[in-house]
């Protein structure tokens, strides 16, 4: 069966060369990793987000807290391996692991300055999802990815589970949103690709097709 | 699949960049000598290069058959003429100083260039194959010219000899003491050459730009940024395209493969 | 290449003198005038000498002017002849800028270039066309001459060899030319015969400015 089957143009790209990819945005934009309020971020740059404390009545200043995620590191169809339980994964889906840092500013009690002493937790997620795409004219269009579910591995109660899962799930498809990848980097510069088919998860890669101009 | 990223097109894709990859070439031009039959020639030419279909053949042939080159000539022939030398005879005739009689004067005739313009096309199937380089810090991949198969002039001889001898003609007018020796000088010389040379020339000038062929199908520069800076805190996303090959694999249709890893 | 103009003799040309003065003509072959020559030895040798009686018949000497390692050259250098012979000068070719032949004997200038008496001047026409010709010097005298090449059919063509061996009379008189238009085909060569004329050239117009 040939690559490019009923169309003319065909671009894939692996799982592996997706990661490094990926470790190539992360590497660039590190701050979509990092999100913090003062006093773990004081400003918005490169390597961290500025997010706001958590209002809560009675505290001056707010709860602080940030979140921090490792580079993901993405798995194609078929699975490398088993997913945790209930995930699983089918044809055009990709599998994504990241380890989540929870960290909040627990204030000491009766200490008149109101210092935070960092609490931090480390949560292995696993999450399933899809890529989706966007094509404006023959070479512009781009790739980026959705979080269909998550989960997070010895967690109890349950319900501290599914809103943990909750939680990650809506931050991951928040910065997931910006990280596209262009099809001129997945064919790599080769044509300029009309979108027909995909993208499609399967064999380890996404693949596209469509015709050239 | 081991590489990274790997983009493929079939043949009708194929036919769509080799015919970007001609266009992109321009025009090329080239100076040189030949001969048409005993005449020496000398010429200038500027081609360029379109259409063609593309058959891609496993492992690494991109065969092209029916590229059509355009081309301009610009030819020069020079003749000696020295073959209708002759002399005028002594002439007598009476004056009012008595009989006068002048001396013979003999004619040489020079070497005359004969300039000929002359356009028309080519139709030229050959096989290319793949070269991939890294070079100055971009990847290229040319299909190069491994071997003519067949060059088809058209009508071109046929009109190109009837242009030389339309120039032949003009350019003897000009000969002073030609006379009557011009129809003369007209047959010989243009006896002396016919279809069989011209077509020798014309493919000669063919293969000249033939040799060494190459277009270029790919260039991308080895480092570049995949996601260009899109504010204060994103900088460019920069990827390396660490290997490139350029392969034709044959399945139920054969396509032209590109392979990278970054 | 072979333009009209009796200033300066080439391939095509032929200059003769009947000479009607005994006496030794002493010349030069430059077509420049003479303060800008320098004196070539060769030249101070060139002489006629003209003996004070007439031969049994008029006749013809020739001599050709060559252009030779030493300088232009005339062989013969010196020629003796009886009163009424004429001498005329050509090239063999070799000479690739024109000359002129001037000089004296007794009281007579004989100058090529500004003909007056006893001289002939011709010219082979090697091209098709109209030739208007005027005297450079300035004198009313004109003429034309129509240069034709026969095509395939005229009966002129087939004999075309033949009647290169013709050549056309135009005795000029003082400032007029009689005829004053004549046609030749194309190799075929024009007598000027110059009689009592105030010093005259035959010259195409397109090679005078003004005209």
């Amino acid at each position: 069966m040939s690559l490019t089957q009923a169309h003319h143009a065909f671009a894939a790209v692996s799982q592996e060369g997706l990661n490094e990819a990926l470790a190539a945005f992360f590497s660039a934009r590190p701050h979509y990793l990092h999100y913090g309020s003062p006093p773990f971020v004081v400003a918005s740059s490169v390597t961290t987000t500025l997010i706001d404390p958590i209002p809560f009545p009675n505290t001056p200043g707010g709860i602080s807290w940030a979140v921090d995620f490792s580079v993901p590191a993405v798995d194609l169809f078929p699975a490398d391996g088993a997913l945790p339980p209930p995930l699983t994964l089918v044809a055009g889906q990709l599998a994504l692991a990241t380890t989540v840092d929870l960290t909040i500013g627990c204030r000491l009690s009766e200490d008149p300055k109101g210092r935070v002493v960092p609490l931090r937790t480390a949560l292995p997620v696993v999450a399933v999802g899809h890529p989706v795409s966007r094509f404006f004219s023959p070479g512009v269009g781009d790739i980026s990815f959705t979080v269909d579910a998550v989960s997070a591995q010895g967690v109890a109660p349950g319900s501290l589970e599914a809103l943990l899962e909750c939680l990650v799930r809506m931050m991951l498809n928040a910065f997931l949103e910006d990280v596209r990848l262009p099809f001129d980097l997945i064919d790599a510069g080769f044509f300029k690709l009309a979108l027909e088919e995909g993208p499609l998860v399967a064999d380890d890669q996404i693949t596209l097709r469509g015709d050239v101009s | 699949m081991t590489s990274d990223l790997v983009a493929a097109v079939d043949e009708t894709a194929a036919n769509v960049l080799l015919h970007a990859a001609e266009a992109a070439l321009g025009t090329r031009s080239t100076s040189g000598s030949s001969s048409l039959g005993p005449f020496g020639v000398s010429y200038s030419a500027a081609v360029s290069f379109s259409g063609g279909t593309v058959r891609l053949v496993a492992p690494g042939t991109v065969a092209i058959d029916g590229l059509r080159i355009d081309y301009s000539l610009s030819l020069t022939l020079s003749i000696d003429l020295s073959f209708l030398d002759f002399c005028l005879p002594r002439i007598c005739i009476p004056t009012p100083f008595g009989d006068i009689c002048t001396p013979k004067i003999c004619i040489t005739f020079p070497t005359i260039s004969v300039p000929v313009s002359f356009s028309d096309h080519a139709k030229v199937s050959g096989d290319f194959g793949l070269d991939v380089t890294l070079s100055s810090g971009e990847w290229v991949v040319d299909v190069v010219i491994q071997q003519v198969r067949a060059i088809d002039l058209g009508t071109a001889a046929t009109l190109l000899l009837t242009a030389i001898g339309t120039a032949i003609s003009v350019a003897l007018l000009a000969v002073p003491f030609i006379g009557p020796l011009l129809a003369l000088a007209v047959g010989i010389i243009t006896a002396a050459f016919g279809i069989a040379e011209v077509t020798g020339l014309l493919a000669a000038v063919v293969n000249v730009f033939m040799a060494g062929l190459r277009f270029e199908v790919y260039r991308h520069a080895q480092t570049f940024a995949a996601l260009p800076a899109g504010g204060p805190f994103d900088p460019a996303v920069d990827v390396t395209l660490a290997s490139v090959t350029a392969e034709v694999q044959a399945s139920d249709e054969n396509e032209l493969v590109l392979s990278a890893d970054i | 290449m072979h333009a009209l103009d009796s200033r300066y003799l080439n391939l095509t040309n032929y200059f003769a003198h009947r000479f009607t003065t005994a006496g030794t003509f002493s010349y030069g072959l430059s077509p420049l005038p003479s303060f800008l020559v320098e004196p070539d030895r060769a030249e101070d040798e060139l002489s006629i000498v003209v003996r004070p009686e007439r031969g049994a018949e008029q006749q013809q000497h020739d001599v050709v002017v060559s252009r030779r390692d030493d300088g232009v050259t005339a062989r013969p250098g010196r020629l003796e002849i009886a009163l009424g012979d004429v001498v005329g000068w050509s090239t063999d070719g070799t000479l690739t800028t024109g000359f002129a032949v001037r000089g004296r004997i007794g009281d007579t200038t004989v100058d090529s270039t500004a003909m007056t008496d006893e001289s002939i001047f011709t010219h082979a026409f090697g091209s098709p066309g109209e030739y208007r010709w005027a005297d450079a010097h300035g004198s009313t005298l004109y003429g034309t001459v129509q240069v034709v090449r026969p095509e395939p059919g005229d009966e002129r063509h087939a004999g075309w060899t033949a009647e290169l061996g013709r050549g056309t009379l135009v005795h000029v008189t003082g400032e007029r030319a009689e005829p004053e238009t004549v046609e030749i085909l194309v190799g075929q060569t024009v007598f000027w015969a110059v009689q009592r004329a105030p010093g005259i050239s035959i010259t195409d117009v397109t090679l005078l400015p003004g005209r």
